[in-house]
């Protein structure tokens, strides 16, 4: 998806003025309000809400409400979201809630909001899918889903701890990374200066499981090939693979100084998907290293690559 | 040219001798060893009067993403290893187990990678530099044993390469090692 335009700024309203906030400091606006157009003296008549997911200076998520009759209620509601990155709006929806406008509308026929109001209100555009989608387009895992439950890691040595987070959100699982890190530093899986023991990890997250009465196992892997992260993904098991992050995004030109890590250290990422297109193979993970780590696709080459220095090692975790 | 010639000659420029050096160092995850973090490179230390061996610092250190630093700590493992790096001889944990630094100073920083002599160097060209160090140190480790001193180019190539953060920490565990670095007049013990 481009930069979205602003319209031009009112300038027959007193005192009105886009209000700009930059949440994520990358110079591109997240969240745009026009308060009071009307003077009716509600906060906001137009909002629009943008979010750049993956870092690239360009929103990938929009979201606009209006409020036409300046009731403090928006009438009009339309997102769109550019979920793959590749400049296309993937997902539209369009909310009217102009049946509001009207002064007619008593309380007995007022519009009720629908409990199902997602299936009511989304037109959803699936303009990739056709007859022969599924040979076309090969995928074992779901990182549409997962995409959206990406997290930063808290702490500088805490990817692991992270990631398990992400994987444990994945299967319905929301304990907090803060709660994690205390646990697995309580029995001595992670330690703060250190990072994380992986071959420790999946004992931590048995034991966790058993003590909270989770519906989760964990279970070491190493060796894994692709063929063996695609079975998994396709199981529905969460996979952390430990990688070299230098080599993860080839960095191998890049300047010691410009670089976050060692160049020898490694990482923990979470694999959410494997794709094969014409474009070739991708891994997509879910990073919690750095703003915009979710939904990184790496060349499939490179990816096993960087997972090969730490003997493709990680910790599979599965809904029991 | 005579075949023994050439095969002598193959011999002698073989550019890098094995060493498991770095697959230790990336073996951040051996069951019951903290080999994560910062290492130094081989400091020679002997073990008997006709063995060496290889002392490697171990510290922690933590990502500085907006800086796009890493910053290191004070060592936190000590381990040896025979010349080469084919297994341990020795593992100190220096954290849980007795610090023969006894200084504390765990929570401040010694230094922020990379420091002024590697910062201008791809990873590329730093990591054919590494290479190039551990190639010439099973050689300056024999050369070590008998005259306890250091090749020029593998002193000069070891503190260009070493953050100078961790040089401090090496003379109470390695004093003639440091001796040979020259450095004794400016090297403080912390």
């Amino acid at each position: 998806m481009g930069e979205f335009e602003l319209p031009d700024e009112p300038d027959n309203v007193a005192g009105n003025s886009w209000d700009e906030v930059d949440a994520d400091g990358d110079g591109v606006p997240d969240a745009i309000q026009l308060p009071d157009v009307d003077e009716l003296q509600y906060l906001a008549d137009v909002e629009l809400r943008g979010a750049d997911i993956d870092g690239d200076g360009t929103m990938d998520i929009v979201v606009m409400n209006v409020d036409l009759d300046g009731d403090g209620v928006t009438d009009i509601a339309a997102l769109a979201a550019d979920l793959d990155a590749d400049g296309e709006v993937d997902f539209l929806a369009v909310t009217d809630r102009s049946t509001d406008v009207w002064d007619d509308i008593t309380e007995d026929t007022a519009f009720h909001w629908p409990e199902d109001e997602t299936a009511l209100l989304l037109e959803v555009h699936e303009p990739d899918y056709f007859d022969g989608f599924d040979d076309y387009f090969e995928i074992h895992g779901t990182p549409q889903e997962d995409m959206a439950l990406w997290d930063q890691q808290n702490d500088p040595n805490s990817c692991a701890v992270s990631t398990t987070h992400m994987m444990f959100r994945s299967l319905g699982i929301d304990l907090s990374e803060e709660y994690l890190a205390d646990y697995m530093e309580t029995d001595g899986t992670y330690d703060y200066n250190s990072g994380t023991y992986v071959h420790l990890l999946d004992d931590s997250i048995n034991r966790l499981a058993s003590e909270l009465e989770l519906p989760v196992t964990a279970n070491e892997f190493a060796n894994a090939n692709l063929e063996y992260i695609e079975e998994m993904l396709d199981r529905g098991v969460r996979p952390l693979v430990v990688v070299d992050s230098v080599e993860l995004y080839e960095e191998e030109d890049s300047f010691l100084g410009d670089i976050v890590d060692l160049p020898y250290s490694c990482h923990a990422v979470q694999v959410i998907a494997v794709e094969h297109d014409s474009d070739g193979s991708q891994v997509v993970i879910n990073d919690p290293g750095f703003w915009g780590g979710s939904g990184q696709r790496i060349p499939a080459d490179r990816f096993m690559d960087s997972a090969d220095d730490y003997g493709n090692k990680g910790v599979a975790v599965t809904h029991v | 040219m005579g075949r023994l010639t050439m095969l002598k000659k193959r011999k002698r420029g073989r550019a890098t001798p094995p060493t498991k050096y770095f697959e230790w160092r990336r073996s951040a995850a051996k069951p019951g060893l903290d080999l994560g973090g910062y290492w130094s490179y081989p400091i020679f230390v002997r073990e008997k009067a006709d063995r060496m061996h290889w002392l490697h610092l171990i510290c922690s250190v933590a990502r500085r993403p907006l800086k796009k630093l890493t910053a290191i700590y004070r060592p936190k493992v000590l381990l040896t290893t025979p010349v080469g790096c084919a297994m341990v001889a020795s593992y100190i944990d220096l954290r849980h187990g007795r610090d023969v630094y006894a200084g504390g100073g765990w929570e401040k920083p010694v230094g922020l990678f990379p420091h002024k002599d590697v910062a201008s160097l791809t990873v590329k060209q730093f990591r054919v530099e590494e290479e190039r160090l551990l190639g010439l140190a099973l050689e300056a480790s024999r050369e070590f044993l008998k005259s306890g001193s250091l090749s020029a180019e593998y002193r000069e190539l070891w503190l260009r390469l070493t953050h100078p953060g961790i040089l401090p920490y090496v003379k109470p565990v390695a004093p003639r090692f440091f001796h040979a670095l020259k450095l004794i007049a400016k090297g403080k013990a912390p």
